[in-house]
């Protein structure tokens, strides 16, 4: 915020040293020295034209570019908004009960990763450099190891490894949104 | 044409269950005990792919994945296992990424 208050004052007082210089030179008739033709000749308008044609081109196709550009974070935000709600859930089912049914912690955790999946090929399809989906991976991995290395039909809840999926989902949580932090600032 | 497969759905079951026999029906020890170890050791002496068809059951636990396919890799070797087995899914390429980089630690 500091930063930001200081360019804009510097910016003001360049932009008032420079209207002040303006003025001094004006009144010192350095201006008059200067002469500007008032005849026209066909490659001005020509030129003109051009110029027109190529500024307007310019403006559609940057419009263009931002407007897509736009579009494929907000899919991509969408994407990754899912899967911290997908997250969520996992992460509420586990405090709900003490007990979980094996099958129920599958389904959930196979939608997860449908979702991870969805994500990572719409990073494919829209050719986003530079930006890897391995982190949300890894913690994909984790949490799957630790729901379901279960001995019988049912993760048992217990204060200790209630803790751990907690801190897992959180770091899962963190990791998704560090992701939606990037794609913004791009 | 596969001469050495197995479905886990048709071959085992479609709803899959925990790690020990003792803890649960259709556990990963039973898998291996009843239906892998044997089909493998087969598809072994007659130098043959055995292929994995993982689509149709309901999901896969890494404790599952684990006493089954894990066992067979510390019986046998991970890298033998590793060359004969061949994995056919179209809903759990998740399942087959957790055996192959996280139980066998190939990456």
């Amino acid at each position: 915020m500091g930063k930001k208050i200081t360019f804009y004052a510097l910016y003001v007082i360049t932009m008032l040293l420079c209207v002040i210089f303006s003025r001094f030179l004006y009144e010192k008739s350095w201006f008059s020295v200067l002469t500007v033709s008032k005849e026209l000749v066909p490659f001005d308008v020509f030129s003109l034209i051009v110029s027109s044609i190529l500024t307007f081109w310019l403006a559609w196709f940057i419009t263009k570019r931002l407007t897509e550009q736009r579009y494929e974070k907000e899919y991509l935000i969408s994407d990754l908004k899912i899967i911290e709600e997908d997250i969520n859930k996992i992460e509420d089912s586990t405090t709900e009960d003490e007990s979980i049914e094996l099958q129920k912690l599958l389904n959930n955790l196979n939608r997860l990763y449908s979702n991870i999946t969805r994500f990572s090929k719409t990073m494919d399809a829209f050719e986003v450099q530079n930006f890897e989906v391995q982190p949300l991976r890894k913690c994909y991995n984790r949490l799957f190891t630790l729901l379901t290395d279960v001995d019988g039909e049912y993760l048992l809840i217990n204060d200790v490894n209630r803790h751990e999926i907690n801190q897992l989902c959180s770091e899962f949580v963190l990791t998704a949104r560090k992701m939606v932090f990037e794609i913004n600032k791009r | 044409m596969e001469r050495f497969k197995i479905e886990i759905a048709k071959d085992f079951n479609d709803k899959l269950g925990g790690r020990w026999i003792k803890l649960g029906p259709f556990s990963g020890e039973l898998f291996y005990n009843e239906v892998l170890k044997e089909k493998y050791q087969s598809a072994m002496q007659e130098n043959e792919k055995l292929h994995i068809y993982l689509d149709g059951t309901k999901g896969y636990g890494s404790s599952f994945l684990d006493q089954s396919f894990g066992e067979l890799s510390r019986e046998f070797g991970v890298e033998e296992v590793y060359k004969t087995l061949i994995f056919h899914s179209k809903y759990f390429s998740n399942s087959i990424s957790y055996i192959v980089e996280e139980i066998w630690g190939k990456r």
